[in-house]
């Protein structure tokens, strides 16, 4: 039961980072490259981002705790130490950029509300929602910098489990 | 802490952008900030935690005697009064406030989440097993009267525990905003 409760944690945190380095990368490119055009897109990735975020810290300490890390003055422990400070760097950027997509959609809502009731459901959301063409590149930035740090913990992690 | 002192004024209100499911638990009224906000919160504070412990080697021991599902359960509890703390100082003040305002309400929810928590703790461990030590009558008036003093003095310290993590978190949620209006405008200025 403890074996098989750690490869479901050890399974859900690789299959959360999936999710999050190629979330983020298409981000990246959708507004680098202009396919992206709306806040939208960015709008529902931060919901799953953050869901993720929480999925990984859940995760990553139940790793840790099947794990029983040893000593910070370890290699192994020198880069834990590394990772997690890293992840802590990416959680607090990620919070400004979250808010940054936040203001940006209040700041347009109003330009793309003009002139047409809106219930604000999900639904409305798709539809004319505004535009991303002022914040292309803040959110193409942001979203780059998101993924490379992703890939930088994913290379801490190989490391971590393989040496 | 009332209402009298309302959302301070601030731009248009953000048009909530809902999932789904949490919009099923808190009819509607959870918006992608609050969401954002409470996990990065609690996400914080358990790095900052795991941080601290393993750069002074007790990680280990620590986790060691946890058991990996009752951890998880803790982590779910733990990440929902997050959400319905940052929900309730969301719902009374925008987050333009000053950061004393946030910095107050944040002690406000932390206390309340603190407690909350708590009181958790006592109906999951020691409510069920006073009952049935009343019930085989092992247990006498004073271990009942026991748990009640040791509630009181909880309630206390949970309260100020959780309202000093509400205050920082409080005013950490206020400087993320804060600092995205700058990169807005700077983004803005180089246009």
């Amino acid at each position: 039961m403890g074996a098989l409760t750690s490869l479901a944690m050890r399974t859900l945190h690789v299959l959360t980072v999936t999710v999050l380095v190629g979330g983020s990368a298409a981000a990246w490119y959708g507004y680098r490259s202009g396919a992206i055009t709306d806040l939208a897109a960015a709008d529902r990735f931060e919901w799953l981002f953050w869901t993720g975020i929480g999925a990984l810290v859940l995760t990553g300490v139940g790793n840790l705790g099947a794990l029983g890390p040893p000593g910070p003055t370890t290699d192994w422990g020198r880069t834990l130490l590394v990772k997690l400070t890293l992840v802590v760097v990416l959680v607090c950027g990620s919070a400004v950029r979250t808010m940054v997509v936040v203001r940006a959609r209040e700041a347009a809502r109003p330009v793309a509300d003009e002139g047409r009731e809106s219930d604000g459901g999900p639904d409305d959301e798709g539809r004319d929602s505004p535009s991303s063409d002022p914040h292309r590149t803040v959110l193409s930035k942001a979203y780059g910098a998101t993924t490379g740090l992703l890939l930088a913990l994913v290379v801490l992690a190989e490391v971590l489990a393989h040496g | 802490m009332g209402e009298s002192e309302g959302r301070q004024s601030s731009p248009p209100p953000e048009t909530p952008a809902e999932s789904p499911a949490v919009t099923a638990v808190l009819g509607g009224r959870l918006s992608l900030s609050t969401w954002a906000l409470a996990t990065f919160d609690v996400g914080l504070f358990v790095l900052v935690a795991v941080l601290a412990g393993h750069a002074s080697g007790a990680l280990s021991d620590l986790l060691g005697g946890l058991n990996t599902l009752v951890g998880a359960a803790v982590f779910c509890v733990v990440w929902a009064l997050f959400v319905l703390a940052v929900w309730w100082v969301d719902s009374r003040v925008e987050l333009s406030a000053s950061l004393w305002t946030l910095a107050l309400h944040g002690f406000a929810a932390g206390a309340m989440a603190g407690v909350a928590f708590l009181l958790g703790l006592v109906a999951v461990l020691a409510v069920p097993a006073l009952a049935e030590g009343l019930a085989l009558g092992t247990a006498t008036l004073s271990a009942v009267a026991g748990v009640a003093l040791f509630l009181l003095v909880g309630v206390a310290v949970a309260s100020l525990i959780g309202g000093a993590i509400g205050l920082l978190v409080g005013v950490l949620d206020g400087l993320c905003f804060r600092l995205a209006d700058r990169v807005l405008a700077a983004s803005a200025g180089d246009r």
